[in-house]
C-alpha cells in the first residue's frame, strides 16, 4: 500500500518544503528536532547537554494541566493519534496534550492541518508569498542581494508576531487553547483545541529549523543567501535576481551524512535558543520584544556581499544544495492561488461512460449496412 | 467532482434515450427490409406484409440479437448470484487519494429485464495522511436492477445498513449508518451458459457508518468487477 502515496506524490509533485514532516513516505524531521530541543528524543535530535529545556518543559506541562485539558472528541482523538504515531502513549495526559500541541504546531506550516495528499491545497499554500516566512524562504519581491535582507526581516517580523500573540494570550487570563485544523483519517479535517503556548513554539520552531535548509550559511553560521521556492516551482526563476532555488536535498534528515547531521545539530541549537528566549519573554508580564529579537538576530545573522557571481562567498554547502534543486512543478496543478486545480476525472468519467455506448452503436450501424 | 457526477448522469440519460431510439429505428427498418418473413405469416394478397402481433416480439428479439455480435446475456426469470470487487483510489468528499476495496456477494431474482437483490459487502478503506490506517465497514443492503441491450448493460441501485467493523480514533466498532451504491452502466459479457462477467467502469459508492456527532462519510467513484452465476 505504501506505493499509493508515492504514486500520488509522483503524479502531482508535492516536492518537499523544508525539513520533512511525518507522512507514510517521509521522516518526522521537524517533529523530532522540536521534541529533541526538550531532550524528548534521542540523538541526533536530542542531546543531553547544558542546553536542556527540562525546566521549561515542566513549566509548560504544569500550566497546561492548570488551564484544563479539553475533553471534546476531536481533541482527545488527536491526542490518541499523535501519541500512537510518535510513540508517547505511556505518558500522562497533560504531557501528551502538550506534546500533541507542539507537534501539531510544528507540522502546521507545511500542511495547515490538511492531509499532505491534498496536494492542490499544499501547492497553493507553498507558492503564496505570505507563506514563505513560515519556511524561512524568499518572497517574489525579495530580489537580488538586497532580497536576502528583506527576506530575513520579513521572517523575523513573522516570528516576533507569533511571540507577541502568545504573550498576550499568556497574560490575558483567557483560555490557553487555540483552535487548529487537524486531519483525521477517513473523517477529514476538524478543529482541535491545542495548548496555545506549545502550539506557537511548534510554529516558530518550524521556521527556525527551515532556516538551516532554506539558506546557505557560511562556516560561522551566517546566512549567505536565502533560497527561493515560489519562482523555482513556477518556472519564473532567474538565479541572479531571485536567488538560489530551493533544494530538495537539503530537506533530508535521515541520511546519516555528516553535513546533514551538522545541519540538524545547528537547527536544534537554534531551536533551543529561540525557546529559551520565548520562555523568558513569557515570564515577564510586560512584553519585551528585544529578548526574542536578540535571539533572532543571532540565528538569522546575515553575511553581506554573497551572490551567484561569487558562488555565495564560496559556500561549502552549495554543491550539496545543487544536487537536487527544485524545478517547476506543474503536473496536474494550476499556478493560480485562487483556483482549485483538479485531476481530469471529469473527462475520464465522460469517456469511460460514453465508450460502450459508442462501440455498441457502431457495431449496430455496421451490421445494418447491407452486404 | 459534483460536475463529474452530473456529466455521468447526463451521459447515462443520453445512453438510455439513444438506446430506445436505436431500438425503434432498427426495428422498423429491419422489418421493412427483411424479405424472408415466413409466407405463412404474410398473406400474398396483402399490399403490405403484416406480422401477427403474437409472433412479432419473438421475431424482433431474434432480429435484434442478429444485429449485436455479442452473445446474449439476457435470461428468463430466475435466480442469480454474483461475487464482486469494487476498487477506488480517490475520496471525492475529502479530495484525497485513498485506497478502497469492497468485495461482496449478491443474490437476487430477475424478471427478464428487471429484478431485485440483496448483498453483503466488506468495505475496506486505507488512508495515507500520516500513516497507513485501515477502516473496515460491513454493508448489508437491498437493491433494484434493470437490464438493457439484451442484458449487456445493467443499471442498479442499492441502499442499506453500513456497520463500522473497526475502531477509529473517535468511534467504536458496532456503530451503524447507511450506504448507497449506484452502478449506472455495468457492461456484461456471457462467459458461458451459466456465467457472466460484469464490469462497471464507474459506480458511485457512499458509506456513512457514523451519522451522529462527527460524521464518517466516504464518498468515491469505484470500478466494479463481478462474476455472475445463474442456472439456465
Amino acid at each position: 500500500m505504501r506505493w499509493i502515496p508515492y504514486l500520488a506524490i509522483l503524479l502531482w509533485g508535492t516536492g518537499a518544503y523544508g525539513f520533512q514532516i511525518l507522512t507514510p513516505v517521509s521522516e518526522p524531521c521537524h517533529e523530532n528536532i522540536t521534541l529533541g530541543a526538550f531532550d524528548l528524543k534521542p540523538a541526533p535530535f536530542g542531546v543531553d547537554d547544558d542546553l536542556s529545556l527540562a525546566e521549561t518543559w515542566a513549566f509548560l506541562v504544569a500550566k497546561a494541566e492548570a488551564s484544563g485539558i479539553p475533553r471534546d472528541d476531536l481533541t482527545r482523538g488527536a491526542i490518541r493519534q499523535v501519541s500512537s504515531l510518535y510513540g508517547i502513549g505511556d505518558l500522562d495526559l497533560a504531557t501528551k496534550y502538550v506534546m500533541t500541541s507542539l507537534i501539531i504546531g510544528a507540522r502546521d506550516p507545511d500542511t495547515r492541518g490538511f492531509s499532505v495528499l491534498r496536494v492542490n491545497v499544499a501547492r497553493a499554500t507553498h507558492i503564496d508569498n505570505k507563506f514563505q516566512a513560515p519556511h524561512s524562504l524568499r518572497r517574489t519581491t525579495d530580489d537580488h542581494m538586497e532580497g536576502n535582507v528583506s527576506a530575513i526581516e520579513n521572517i523575523k517580523g513573522y516570528l516576533q508576531e507569533i511571540v507577541q500573540t502568545a504573550h498576550t494570550q499568556w497574560w490575558s487570563g483567557d483560555t490557553m487553547t487555540v483552535s487548529a485544523v487537524w486531519t483525521f483519517p477517513f473523517y477529514g479535517e476538524g478543529d482541535v483545541k491545542v495548548f496555545g503556548p506549545a502550539f506557537r513554539i511548534g510554529l516558530f520552531a518550524h521556521a527556525i529549523q527551515d532556516s538551516f535548509t532554506h539558506t546557505l550559511r557560511d562556516e560561522e553560521g551566517r546566512i549567505a543567501t536565502v533560497l527561493n521556492f515560489v519562482e523555482a516551482a513556477t518556472r519564473h526563476a532567474t538565479e541572479s535576481r531571485d536567488g538560489l532555488p530551493h533544494s530538495d536535498r537539503m530537506d533530508e534528515c535521515d541520511t546519516g551524512n555528516q553535513a546533514d547531521l551538522g545541519r540538524i545539530a545547528r537547527a536544534r541549537e537554534a531551536t533551543v535558543l529561540a525557546i529559551s528566549s520565548y520562555a523568558q519573554t513569557m515570564a515577564l508580564e510586560t512584553y519585551e520584544p528585544m529578548i526574542f529579537r536578540t535571539a533572532l538576530d543571532e540565528i538569522y545573522a546575515h553575511r553581506p556581499g554573497c551572490s551567484v557571481d561569487n558562488d555565495y562567498c564560496d559556500n561549502p554547502d552549495l554543491a550539496l544544495a545543487k544536487t537536487a534543486l527544485t524545478g517547476p512543478i506543474d503536473i496536474g496543478c494550476q499556478a493560480s492561488q485562487n483556483s482549485r486545480a483538479q485531476p481530469p476525472f471529469g473527462l475520464l468519467l465522460f469517456v469511460l461512460t460514453l465508450m460502450p455506448y459508442v462501440a455498441l452503436r457502431r457495431r449496430r450501424r455496421a451490421e445494418s449496412i447491407p452486404r | 467532482m459534483r460536475r463529474c457526477f452530473y456529466s455521468v448522469l447526463t451521459v447515462m440519460l443520453l445512453c438510455t434515450i439513444g438506446a430506445a431510439q436505436g431500438t425503434n429505428e432498427s426495428t422498423s427498418e429491419g422489418v421493412a427490409s427483411k424479405e424472408e418473413v415466413p409466407k405463412s405469416v404474410v398473406p400474398s394478397v396483402a399490399p403490405k406484409p403484416l406480422i401477427p402481433r403474437s409472433v412479432r416480439p419473438r421475431m424482433l428479439t431474434e432480429q435484434r440479437k442478429s444485429l449485436i455480435l455479442l452473445d446474449s446475456v439476457m435470461q428468463e426469470s430466475g435466480w442469480w448470484a454474483q461475487v464482486d470487487l469494487a476498487v477506488s483510489i480517490y475520496d471525492a468528499r475529502r479530495d484525497v487519494i485513498i485506497a478502497r476495496s469492497s468485495p461482496g456477494m449478491t443474490a437476487g431474482y430477475r424478471f427478464s429485464r428487471y429484478g431485485f437483490f440483496g448483498a453483503v459487502q466488506l468495505d475496506q478503506s486505507f488512508d495515507f495522511t500520516l500513516d497507513i490506517e485501515r477502516l473496515d465497514v460491513v454493508n448489508v443492503g437491498a437493491g433494484f436492477e434493470y437490464l438493457n441491450f439484451l442484458g449487456h448493460v445493467r443499471t442498479s441501485l442499492m441502499v442499506g445498513t453500513s456497520i463500522l467493523a473497526s475502531d477509529t480514533l473517535i468511534d467504536e466498532a458496532g456503530e451503524m449508518g447507511w450506504f448507497l451504491e449506484l452502478r449506472p452502466g455495468a457492461l456484461r459479457w456471457a462467459i458461458n451458459k451459466n456465467f457472466t462477467f460484469e464490469l462497471s467502469p464507474i459506480a458511485l459508492d457512499i458509506i456513512a457508518p457514523i451519522t451522529s456527532g462527527i460524521p464518517l462519510v466516504v464518498y468515491s467513484y469505484s470500478t466494479v468487477f463481478a462474476v455472475e452465476w445463474s442456472p439456465r
